[in-house]
């Protein structure tokens, strides 16, 4: 299931809250948390929801045992199965198939692909679940004691199916001891409403206008086509994503957890380096406290590491060479940067350097757009006016002038326009309680109420299917 | 009132309340006259469709076909979309079309009984199994199917030159002459173009392919026996008359009339004058594309269709698995969303007309539903007139011709079968040609 769909808001959502608020226990409310979590991922994977249960399990025990044996080689060994066995499924849904194309291809070997297809949010509670047992390791954390405890943390719907990585000593608390209050419930409305808004209003229509541009026929397309084509995937990938975290935050804040932000405004940043601190910060962070830094980090084989880390992110973006291509692109970026460019961005106005990392991001989308690169190769052509090539064409400036306010709107979303208003309307409500209660009381109740409203719509409208005779 | 109260009341009276009534609204089996196609009903359960995912996929689509307020909803969400522009003198926009292919969905077996709405089982979007990221997986990355172009009241679909799906369509056509039992059958190629051909704002010309030049190219790679039909001309001659339909992809019978009286003159023969024919109007028609664009100004200013009634007595059957004998301009239809149904009824696997002409002239129409407006112009011309459409027809077509002394073969589609192979497929597929 996804939160922007009509079931999850009108059936899953209101039947989760009747349950879930009946009772005051917390062990009560745990298992309500639990059923509705394996529900919402079995929805959407009614067979595969038996591997998360696995691999919980699995996890859970060899998490006690790495605390039962801590000091011993036991708990070490316990570290590596746990590891060994979440790569390994990892690798056999997601990547083997990958791998046994390009044996086939390189070998000329006639291997059966499994076509399992891929278990929605694998790659997210994997990772979760191996950085619970190396912070059990490294005793950061305690082991849970308790299976549906554990089976919580990882199942829980706010974050399955598309982050945050949430990581288990973050949350451990709050299993427990969480709090729920009407402001808390309040702001997590005000989050959750941000998110699907974002997703339905402004991601779904740059991405409807995007494939125009980036799925018709490349060989018409113009230059311009081709950069505000790939804007618009920009935009739309940016405010998808980034609105799965806020819809996953607000529901966290609605359930009494504090999960951390995901994003921070990606696109005003002025280097790649600073961009991928800004953009799914649980991702970028887990692989520096996990992969990064165990492998010596700066201190050596620097380059080593860097490549390493940024081949694994491009990978685990998608099982594809594009997705690779993706990640070193951006892993070299950000080695040039660290060795001089860094210091010649910081010495350039700032908009050279926004220049730059928009430039830089808008290429790296090609990769990420077209999974095969003869495709993303053909796009960048146009996007640099290789052959004769028109600069515009009634198509763009139909679209361009149909779509103005959004295109206007869409890139005022992504800098932190809201958050300095915020902060204005802050600084008001902390000297005038009038203002206070009219915003927080009146003004965003309204807003919100305006943004479901949309969304709701703009989700039954998407169900518009007519039948069309004359397609073949 | 309390703190936050306001904020969560607004949040939780519309999950609740909206929740309640899809709960409580009765959902029979009902069909969606502007989308052509029957609302999804509840799924059956079965454990198969359980473990493959597909039970609660359906679940979805009912639910959102079901949503209550749903024809609201979906009105208000077309204009939505209208408030991102600019205001300007013309009001231009594409609309993209994805339409379900019926082709593949039609089931067989029954004719429409003045009901137009095939049945649709198949999930709204195209599916695509390439492999993506994680992050964009929901998302349907499915080709586009085709564009339209709304300016002002008018839709128009685009055209898109493309050279290699009209030479497959024209080498088709020249196989299919090689099979033909007999030598001396005749083949006529007339490619109807589209209203887009003809708008006149130079400034949107360049949106679509020129069509005059798609069907010199198809025509270029026939075979010199094949008698080509210029209704290109005819058509361009009288376009200031009401030739095409606004709110469908059709061209009205006027304008068929005129591709009628191309045909007839490449035979050697003369036009029935319109004049001959009593006429019938039928108001208001808002066609395909209407439905495809939902556009504001289209249904403020509706089509209507006109028709022109056969003198020639005749009879016309229509094959499914059993002959059905129904009107040549079917006037269940007139009733119906799809008026342009009134045309021989639709499309049908194939029909036989057979006239009070006894000339013993037979000849047989592979089509799409372009000609089904053209056909009842034929009918002084033979005896027994044969319709096929490629996408039911399951006979062996050569024998079909033989067996029925047939000695003249029209292909009648209109130019936009060119823009890719699909149409091509079928009429290979339906002539077991390779």
């Amino acid at each position: 299931m996804v939160f922007s769909s009509l079931v999850f808001l009108y059936a899953f959502l209101p039947l989760n809250f009747i349950f879930y608020f009946l009772s005051k226990n917390q062990t009560y409310r745990n298992w309500v948390l639990i059923i509705f979590s394996l529900a919402f991922y079995a929805w959407g994977e009614p067979v595969w929801v038996s591997l998360l249960i696995f691999s919980s399990l699995v996890d859970y025990f060899l998490g006690l045992a790495t605390e039962k044996y801590r000091g011993h080689w036991q708990s070490k060994a316990a570290l590596l199965s746990s590891i060994t066995v979440n790569l390994s499924l990892l690798g056999f849904f997601k990547y083997s198939d990958f791998l046994i194309q390009n044996l086939n291809y390189l070998l000329g070997t006639g291997f059966f692909l499994h076509n399992f297809g891929l278990p929605i949010g694998i790659s997210f509670y994997t990772f979760q679940t191996i950085s619970y047992v190396v912070d059990v390791y490294r005793g950061e954390v305690t082991a849970q004691k308790s299976f549906p405890k554990f089976l919580l943390f990882i199942s829980l719907f706010h974050q399955l199916v598309a982050g945050p990585i949430v990581r288990y000593k973050d949350i451990a608390y709050a299993i427990d001891h969480r709090v729920h209050s009407l402001s808390q419930f309040n702001e997590g409305i005000n989050r959750f409403i941000t998110g699907l808004g974002k997703k339905i209003i402004l991601a779904n229509t740059a991405g409807e206008i995007a494939e125009v541009f980036l799925n018709g026929d490349l060989s018409t397309l113009p230059v311009l086509g081709a950069w505000f084509g790939i804007t618009l995937f920009a935009l739309q990938i940016y405010f998808d994503f980034s609105a799965y975290s806020d819809m996953a935050l607000g529901l966290g804040k609605i359930f009494g957890f504090n999960y951390k932000e995901n994003f921070n405004y990606p696109y005003i940043s002025r280097s790649a380096t600073e961009f991928w601190r800004r953009w799914h910060i649980s991702l970028g962070s887990f692989f520096r406290d996990y992969l990064y830094i165990p492998l010596g980090g700066n201190r050596k084989h620097y380059l080593r590491n860097l490549l390493i880390v940024w081949f694994l992110t491009g990978l685990w973006h998608g099982a594809s060479w594009n997705f690779i291509l993706w990640g070193l692109y951006f892993g070299i970026l950000i080695a040039l940067e660290k060795k001089f460019l860094g210091k010649i961005l910081e010495n350039l106005p700032r908009w050279v350097a926004h220049g730059y990392l928009i430039f830089a991001v808008l290429i790296s989308w090609v990769f990420f757009y077209y999974t095969d690169l003869h495709s993303a190769g053909e796009f960048l052509g146009v996007m640099f006016a290789f052959g004769s090539r028109q600069l515009i064409d009634t198509q763009l400036s139909i679209y361009f002038c149909n779509n103005l306010l959004f295109f206007l709107l869409a890139l005022l979303a992504c800098t932190p326009i809201t958050k300095v208003m915020q902060k204005g309307i802050h600084y008001l409500t902390e000297k005038n309680t009038r203002v206070a209660f009219l915003y927080g009381e009146a003004l965003r109740p309204s807003l919100n109420f305006v943004l479901l409203a949309l969304a709701t719509i703009l989700l039954v409208g998407k169900s518009y299917n007519p039948f069309l005779y004359f397609r073949f | 009132m309390k703190k936050h109260h306001f904020n969560l009341l607004l949040f939780l009276v519309p999950l609740f309340l909206l929740g309640t009534l899809n709960l409580i609204t009765p959902h029979q089996a009902t069909i969606s006259e502007l989308e052509s196609r029957t609302l999804k009903t509840k799924p059956f359960f079965t454990t198969q469709k359980l473990f493959s995912g597909e039970y609660f996929q359906e679940y979805e689509d009912y639910f959102a076909d079901n949503f209550i307020f749903r024809e609201k909803f979906v009105s208000i969400s077309g204009k939505i979309k209208d408030l991102w522009g600019l205001p300007g003198k013309d009001k231009v926009t594409i609309v993209l079309n994805r339409g379900a292919n019926v082709a593949a969905t039609q089931k067989k077996g029954n004719p429409d009984e003045g009901n137009d709405t095939p049945e649709t089982d198949d999930s709204p979007q195209p599916h695509n199994n390439e492999e993506k990221s994680e992050m964009t997986k929901e998302e349907n990355k499915g080709s586009i199917e085709g564009r339209v172009l709304v300016l002002n009241d008018q839709a128009m679909e685009i055209h898109t030159f493309n050279a290699e799906a009209s030479k497959y369509y024209a080498d088709f056509i020249n196989k299919f002459q090689e099979n033909l039992p007999d030598n001396n059958i005749k083949v006529y190629s007339l490619i109807a173009p589209t209203q887009i051909e003809f708008i006149t704002e130079p400034k949107y010309k360049d949106l679509s392919s020129p069509q005059k030049k798609t069907i010199a190219y198809v025509n270029k790679h026939l075979h010199p026996e094949i008698i080509l039909v210029n209704a290109y001309q005819a058509l361009q001659q009288n376009i200031d008359q009401y030739l095409y339909f606004r709110s469908d992809h059709h061209w009205t019978a006027l304008g068929a009339y005129y591709a009628y009286t191309a045909f007839v003159e490449a035979k050697g023969e003369k036009p029935i004058p319109l004049e001959q024919y009593k006429v019938k109007k039928i108001t208001p028609y808002l066609g395909s594309l209407y439905s495809t664009t939902l556009s504001q100004k289209i249904r403020e200013n509706p089509d209507t269709v006109y028709l022109y009634k056969p003198f020639i007595k005749h009879e016309y059957t229509v094959y499914y698995e059993n002959p059905i004998k129904i009107d040549l301009l079917d006037m269940r239809h007139a009733e119906s969303k799809n008026k342009y149904g009134i045309f021989i009824g639709g499309d049908h696997p194939w029909g036989k007309i057979s006239t009070a002409i006894k000339n013993g002239k037979k000849i047989i129409i592979i089509k799409d539903s372009y000609a089904n407006a053209f056909v009842p112009f034929l009918l002084p011309h033979y005896e027994e007139i044969y319709i096929v459409d490629p996408r039911q027809f399951n006979l062996d077509i050569f024998a079909f011709i033989q067996e029925n002394g047939i000695q003249e073969v029209l292909f009648l589609n209109y130019v936009l079968v060119t823009d890719n192979n699909g149409f091509t497929d079928l009429l290979l597929k339906m002539s077991n040609l390779p």
